[in-house]
């Protein structure tokens, strides 16, 4: 009736020492099976799950479906032989055997009783079904893992909030990932700011390459409390400094109140895009340069290699810069070493990283890629969707989860509106479309373009762009839409304007409180949660 | 088992799962692992069975559907491969990442052990604390203390 599997345990290997098993050990592990069978006679044993065998390392045996257990774990580099009665709470070692450190994992032989005649059992007929489940049905508790895997896990994380928040989920797991993981980081990004000499081609002064984000803030605890947006730059390692919502630019007049840390374990935190930023800075106190701070033609991007092996390391990094002229400027982030990069000649106007490759447009709609390593641009569409000259609006890429988008501004009879293609690799053309679909809302940044879902966003409807002032900014002539923002200085207005693909409104989104209080300047809630 | 792999006079080898279960595979796929390289080596009857103690038929059956994927010498692209590797990881249910997680790293096979923790820590990030332990069936065990403590541990500072 019985099954303790001691052949099983002997069979088993080393996994690290790279080592056999050594006649000792499973003679040891031999010892300890009798024992721990010898212990069980008296009771009528039945197999266990048909398997008799789990997984090494620590388990929480209190989980299986057993009314008494015994076995062999490797735990804290020792081998225990343990046994538990239903109820009972924990498990309680009745033999271990401590072995070379680095010698042997052994499979873990389980002798389940079937009925043991002890104390004032009262058996739980709920149970019995469980028990003929097989091991794949049963509600697995990840913090059973092993250390060293979930471990392996945490390091996979880039960023500090998601190490800290894989901490702050069980003992175990925070046991697992050091905080010098979380403490060593910036906040936005594992490898950035980095700092750039000066170059005769690029910047007479030497340059900061931080990281940016949008993220959107939810208060945890009052669900009745309307999202926020939120953009962040990090310049200083570990600091953070509000952006206008969807501006590059600092905001330089934040509220009174506004604390200098905030708790963010009050907020749920959804980062909705990640960008960089190329800025100036003072040769000598190396502060930003608030004047030539990121001129607009200086986009970047941030390229990865899409095959690094994580983590990530500066190593497989590169940053992809537009400039004045027809160059982009590559920079290999490992070694700082440059590659001028051009398209047939053409000025780019946006550049975007679309599935592990950066793709580049010029002003009429013309694209092409390049593969990190090879740097060689690779028409994609000859299709020029506008002129690129006029009254036309600036032109940005959107990538998305289904395709890459190209969206600009136009207007008719001074109405505005907006024109979207989406790019068809396989016709080398753009197709026409009426909108970007009623399950996504497009926010328009200079950093780069995001989607996020209008159910993010309560009370916003899809299909729509959002998009801050000076955005569209036609190649000549006036943009109709100071109309809209009801300005033509921009630099001292951040209001965004939304429009809607369905019904052709406009408007601004201070206009609209469910809109406004998403992307105003910084509500007095987020320190009243969190202060 | 078919032989993904014609080109390579490969030898047969026969794996055993903890359930008794045995699997004939071509010996470049087992060597993907490790943990079954460094038992070849010193194995004298090449074909007794090997023992694949800890893992289960189901689990060893994913466990060398990988193998073999990652053995063949095709002409997958990276880029194919990876994609492959994505669509595996996401056919998975929740307790096979487990078992194939502590297959992975009883096997030691890299590849699969960075696949699975890869897809583990992606299905981590964006997830608030109390779905992720709703997730992963996990029972916070921290007191209110403790948690004030670790929400202590990363505050946003600003320098505005």
């Amino acid at each position: 009736m019985y099954y303790a599997d001691s052949t099983k345990a002997c069979s088993a290997v080393n996994s690290y020492s790279e080592k056999q098993l050594t006649n000792f050990h499973i003679f040891c592990a031999l010892i300890l099976s009798v024992l721990c069978v010898c212990m069980l006679l008296e009771f009528s044993l039945a197999p266990l799950l048909g398997t008799g065998a789990l997984p090494i390392g620590p388990f929480d045996l209190s989980l299986l479906p057993l009314r008494c257990v015994a076995g062999f774990s490797w735990m804290e580099r020792q081998l225990h032989c343990v046994f538990q009665f239903e109820g009972g709470g924990d498990c309680r070692p009745i033999a271990s055997y401590s072995g070379h450190s680095d010698v042997v994992w052994l499979a873990t032989s389980i002798v389940a009783l079937d009925r043991p005649h002890c104390g004032d059992y009262c058996p739980n007929p709920a149970m019995n079904p469980v028990m003929k489940k097989s091991f794949l049905d049963r509600h697995i508790s990840w913090s059973e893992l092993p250390k060293e895997l979930l471990s392996l896990i945490a390091k996979r994380f880039n960023t500090r909030d998601d190490i800290h928040k894989f901490r702050s989920i069980c003992k175990t797991w925070q046991a697992s990932a050091p905080l010098s993981l979380i403490t060593m980081n910036s906040i936005l990004s594992q490898i950035l700011p980095i700092q750039f000499p000066a170059d005769p081609e690029l910047s007479s002064t030497p340059r900061v390459l931080m990281a940016s984000s949008v993220f959107l803030l939810r208060s945890a605890t009052n669900p009745e409390l309307p999202p926020y947006l939120l953009s962040v730059e990090e310049f200083t390692p570990g600091k953070l400094t509000v952006r206008f919502p969807l501006s590059d630019n600092v905001n330089d007049i934040l509220p009174r109140g506004f604390p200098k840390a905030l708790d963010i374990s009050q907020f749920i935190v959804s980062e909705l895009g990640t960008f960089v930023t190329m800025n100036l800075i003072d040769s000598e106190s190396f502060v930003r340069t608030k004047n030539g701070r990121r001129p607009t033609n200086n986009k970047a991007i941030l390229f990865m290699d899409p095959y690094y092996e994580t983590p990530l390391s500066i190593n497989d990094c590169s940053v992809v810069e537009m400039s004045n002229s027809i160059t982009l400027y590559v920079t290999r982030l490992g070694t700082m070493e440059t590659h001028k990069v051009t398209f047939k000649g053409r000025k780019i106007e946006d550049i975007v990283s679309y599935k592990g490759r950066i793709y580049a447009m010029d002003r009429t709609g013309k694209v092409c890629y390049m593969d990190y390593h090879s740097l060689k641009t690779i028409s994609v569409a000859e299709d020029s969707v506008c002129a690129g000259a006029g009254p036309e609006g600036r032109k940005y890429l959107a990538a998305a989860t289904d395709g890459l988008f190209l969206v600009y501004r136009w207007w008719r009879k001074n109405r505005p509106g907006f024109k979207v293609f989406k790019l068809n690799e396989d016709e080398e053309r753009w197709d026409y479309h009426q909108g970007i679909g009623d399950d996504r809302i497009l926010f328009v940044n200079w950093s780069g373009c995001f989607f996020a879902s209008p159910k993010d966003f309560p009370g916003w409807r899809g299909n729509s762009i959002v998009f801050p002032g000076d955005s569209f900014r036609p190649y000549s002539g006036q943009s109709p839409d100071h109309k809209i923002f009801k300005t033509q200085n921009y630099s001292r207005r951040h209001d965004v304007a939304v429009y809607h693909f369905d019904s052709g409104e406009c408007f601004l989104a201070s206009s609209n409180p469910v809109y406004f209080d998403v992307v105003r300047p910084l509500p007095a809630w987020l320190w009243a949660v969190a202060g | 088992m078919a032989s993904t792999s014609t080109s390579t006079l490969s030898r047969k080898l026969i794996l055993k799962s903890s359930d008794g279960e045995k699997f004939e595979v071509d010996e470049n796929v087992a060597m993907q692992s490790q943990t079954i390289k460094h038992m070849i080596e010193d194995l004298d009857d090449i074909n007794s069975p090997i023992p694949v103690s800890i893992v289960t038929g189901t689990i060893l059956s994913k466990v060398i559907e990988y193998c073999k994927k990652h053995a063949t010498e095709d002409s997958d692209s990276d880029e194919q491969l990876k994609q492959w590797d994505k669509e595996y990881a996401n056919n998975m249910d929740l307790n096979t990442l487990y078992y194939l997680l502590l297959a992975a790293n009883y096997m030691e096979i890299k590849g699969l052990l960075e696949l699975i923790t890869q897809c583990v820590a992606d299905m981590i990030k964006g997830k608030s604390p109390e779905e992720i332990r709703a997730h992963f069936n996990i029972k916070n065990d921290f007191t209110p203390q403790e948690e004030a403590n670790i929400r202590n541990e990363n505050p946003w500072a600003f320098e505005n």
